[in-house]
């Protein structure tokens, strides 16, 4: 068999196992490819306007991935403000940070988070289990014991409330009872509307409240007769209207945290589709230099998902691919998969350019890892960006040619010298009320010194005009890697039939045997052409 | 759009070589890797030269450690003339070229005095891998430097010219010479601003010139017309780079040849990776002339089959295509 042939029947097998898998996997899981389905399935949606007040921030809360509760699919959007996901700064809270996007004005904006979740995990990963361990973990001496915020446990009124409640009981399980049950029934509830920011004290006082003022009203009664107590924020999964954050409580009665919710009268657990997004008290949305800010869950459970969820006991097959799905990573390892699967369209691209159209670039996949640190759209001036670092290291490189240093020190060097201009635009940014961050966040700064060195070596070898068209090669490379990769339906697909993998392999073993000519080849040859 | 086609229809039937097919049914199929190392490394290939008697210019130092660049002056005692090369350096890069001494300093090909501790600090950039393929750590050489062929004389600009030859199976295929410009700083690479001008194998004249991939018919400095040249010792030549290429074996090869005025033909270097730009040289295709050879319908040589390497096996899938190409035109 010639190689070529043998390349072309590698790629055709290729491609039909990769056609296979995907034609398998939609005729098993049907609509379950795109959102995998079951009881426990839910889409969230959480909408949040206001008006901006000039540079905005906005800190919204993203439930945890831990437990039984398994959160993916996320995805944000909104014309104004630029969002970045901030996870593990604090054990327990996973937060979406936006800011104001810089050609933004001032006035009204939309920002949107969406996710899916299941909350009948019935094989937690190691991560969820850990995260789980850690937060349900006995309390230290002394915490959840204190004043917080809203909950002040030796205030007169609630000192009395407690002893009354507990006189002559000594289990804390009963007292914790006891507890709940007034708050629960002799504190009326009210639907919470707009800041109504109660106290543990004022609930008591008032007779009423919503359920973050009784939460905080019971947290306060535990914590007087010494039983830790946390408040717990989140959304209640199973109303399915509009809805804002819910909070319920957990204490700690002696060998285990116990949940009720004095609202929703549930003690010793709450359903498990209280999806959590953080411990104590906390807002799920917060704003700088915002007002009329404003919120809304809408919390989907639809009916196709719910027949699907019918046929709990799954076949094999589905049982196969449900296993086998990227939706059942962590969020964090999620996000690291969607880079690595975007990584072989890049390497395709690519061969595209340097073999069938002759491109040239510095390094060969250096265009790679550029288009894809500016794959978000946002952070597309992030090129203009790139272009002038490379351009200024170039002249510190013609200065420091003087010096002949050494090959490997003067790379050390001039790594040196590309940090600091980074680190000087990022200050002076900052002056200027610019966050340069989202834009060189992923910046692979030791491409970008390789490719400093390069460019000096061609300019210095093949002049001026050949070094710029390199970096015009290489520019136009990576963009049209970050515009393929910012397509959220190029994600998608390949998140959904991760085997299209097969298909870019075929494709990248037929372009390894084409003889053909390139592109630039024509215009190489022009004057043979025309003879 | 429509031109795209037919531009590249019209290279098939010239049969230009383009790039992908160089590699992938070329260097791919003929040049094993493993024999990569002789023609990269200049001082194998001097062994190699020593081993089957073809002249190449003499080694008078290697410097392999950046500790022996303190020992230079004694190095250097009575070698007034030389070149400095990096010993795996590719498209004459970081060849610096010494004609004599100005006291402690040096005089360059063009005329530039190059103090010792410049040229210490340049054999220092080769020895740290600055030229090298692949940025290895590398060795200098210093070289016998070759004299100008009076036939050159006119059509040089401060530097000596080149022949190169790209053998197919050990033979011939086209062949053409290099000629240094001002605009290339002395030195015969064409991408460099060098004039390369194609020569016939039969005759050894020059037939077509090109500057920087136009036709030109005379050198820009000099004005001398540079096609209708006879090189000399053409026959020489053509047998030298048989023998180098049968020796290195690899199927597809450039071997670059210098004329010195005293000692005639030398051997510069082998190349595994020939360039394409010698064929806008010759204004002519390679492939119906790989064909012609691979069928063993080339006219020289034809009885030579029996001895090729055991490494050429199969016909490129491009050639076959070329050859059917020429049959239906």
């Amino acid at each position: 068999m010639s190689r070529t042939t043998l390349c072309v029947v590698t790629a055709l097998s290729l491609m039909l196992i990769s056609a296979s898998i995907a034609v398998v996997r939609v005729q098993v899981m049907g609509q379950e490819t795109r959102v995998p389905a079951g009881s426990g399935h839910f889409k969230v949606t959480l909408v949040t306007h206001g008006k901006s007040t000039g540079d905005a921030r906005l800190i919204t809360a993203c439930p945890l991935d831990m437990g039984r509760q398994h959160i993916f699919g996320e995805d944000h959007s909104s014309d104004e403000l630029y969002a970045r996901i901030v996870e593990g700064q604090k054990p327990g809270r996973r937060s979406l940070h936006w800011t104001q996007r810089v050609a933004a004005p001032k006035g009204a904006f939309q920002a949107r988070y969406q996710f899916f979740c299941n909350v009948h995990v019935h094989r937690p990963s190691t991560s969820m289990t850990q995260m789980q361990k850690a937060l349900y973990a006995p309390p230290r001496p002394g915490e959840h014991l204190s004043k917080t915020p809203g909950i002040d446990p030796s205030h007169p009124e609630v000192t009395r409330v407690a002893l009354d409640m507990t006189a002559g009981m000594s289990p804390r399980l009963d007292q914790v009872r006891k507890l709940y049950e007034h708050v629960a029934k002799a504190i009326d509830k009210e639907p919470s509307a707009g800041q109504a920011n109660r106290t543990a004290a004022m609930c008591l006082e008032a007779g009423r409240g919503d359920a973050l003022a009784k939460s905080r009203l019971l947290v306060a009664l535990c914590r007087n007769r010494g039983i830790p107590a946390r408040l717990v924020t989140g959304v209640a999964l199973g109303n399915r209207n509009e809805q804002t954050a819910h909070v319920w409580v957990e204490a700690w009665v002696g060998d285990y945290w116990m949940s009720m919710c004095p609202y929703y009268h549930y003690f010793l657990k709450v359903p498990a589709t209280y999806l959590v997004f953080g411990y104590g008290d906390m807002s799920l949305v917060r704003g700088h230099n915002v007002r009329n800010l404003d919120y809304a869950f809408l919390v989907e459970h639809s009916s196709a998902l719910a027949q699907a969820a019918q046929t709990e006991d799954a076949t094999t097959w589905e049982q196969f691919f449900r296993k086998i799905s990227l939706y059942s990573l962590p969020p964090a390892e999620w996000r690291l998969v969607e880079f690595l699967l975007l990584l072989p369209i890049a390497a395709l691209i690519i061969c595209f350019y340097r073999n069938v159209i002759g491109l040239h670039s510095f390094g060969t996949f250096a265009p790679a890892l550029i288009g894809l640190a500016f794959r978000h759209l946002e952070s597309m001036p992030g090129i203009l960006v790139f272009v002038s670092i490379v351009l200024i290291g170039w002249g510190m490189r013609r200065v420091l040619d003087r010096y002949h240093l050494l090959q490997v020190p003067r790379t050390a060097f001039m790594l040196s010298l590309v940090v600091l201009v980074l680190i000087g635009s990022i200050v002076a940014a900052n002056y200027q009320d610019l966050a340069v961050t989202r834009y060189i966040s992923l910046f692979p700064i030791i491409i970008l010194t390789g490719m400093i060195e390069r460019f000096w070596t061609l300019e210095a070898e093949d002049g001026t005009v050949r070094s710029f068209k390199t970096l015009l090669g290489t520019l136009i490379i990576a963009a049209t890697i970050a515009l393929t990769a910012s397509a959220p339906f190029v994600l998608n697909h390949m998140v959904n039939f991760p085997e299209t993998l097969g298909i870019i392999m075929a494709c990248q073993l037929l372009i390894g045997r084409y003889t053909g000519y390139r592109l630039s080849e024509l215009y190489r040859f022009r004057d043979l052409v025309r003879t | 759009m429509f031109w795209l086609f037919r531009a590249s229809r019209r290279l098939k039937e010239l049969g230009i070589l383009g790039m992908n097919a160089r590699n992938a049914a070329f260097i791919l199929d003929h040049n094993p890797r493993a024999l990569f190392p002789v023609v990269d490394d200049k001082l194998k290939m001097r062994d190699l030269c020593l081993k089957m008697r073809v002249p190449t210019p003499d080694v008078y130092r290697v410097i392999a450690y950046p500790w022996m660049l303190r020992k230079l002056p004694e190095m250097l005692d009575g070698v007034d003339d030389f070149v400095v090369k990096p010993n795996r350096g590719s498209a004459g890069r970081g060849v610096l070229v010494i004609v004599g001494r100005d006291g402690d300093a040096f005089i360059r090909h063009n005329g530039e005095r190059l103090s010792a501790d410049q040229l210490r600090q340049h054999l220092s950039d080769i020895l740290s891998g600055m030229y090298s393929l692949g940025g290895r750590p590398d060795e200098a050489i210093l070289q016998q430097r070759v004299r100008m062929h009076p036939a050159f004389q006119p059509v040089s600009y401060k530097g000596i010219p080149d022949i190169r030859v790209v053998l197919y199976r050990n033979e011939p295929a086209m062949a053409m010479l290099r000629l240094p410009t001002k605009a290339s700083n002395g030195r015969a690479n064409l991408h460099q601003g060098g004039i390369g001008t194609g020569v016939d194998l039969d005759t050894g004249m020059t037939n077509h010139a090109v500057l920087r991939n136009r036709s030109v018919s005379e050198h820009p400095d000099t004005g001398v017309p540079v096609v209708g040249m006879q090189v000399p010792y053409w026959e020489q030549v053509l047998d030298m780079s048989c023998k180098v290429s049968r020796a290195v074996g690899l199927g597809y090869v450039g071997v670059d040849i210098v004329v010195d005025a005293d000692h005639g033909p030398m051997l510069l270097e082998a190349n595994a990776r020939p360039g394409l730009a010698i064929q806008i040289a010759n204004n002519k295709g390679l492939l119906h002339r790989l064909a012609a050879i691979e069928n063993g319908t080339a006219h020289p040589a034809a009885h030579e089959v029996d001895e090729r390497p055991a490494i050429i096996g199969r016909i490129g899938p491009d050639i076959q295509r070329g050859r059917s190409d020429r049959k239906s035109a």
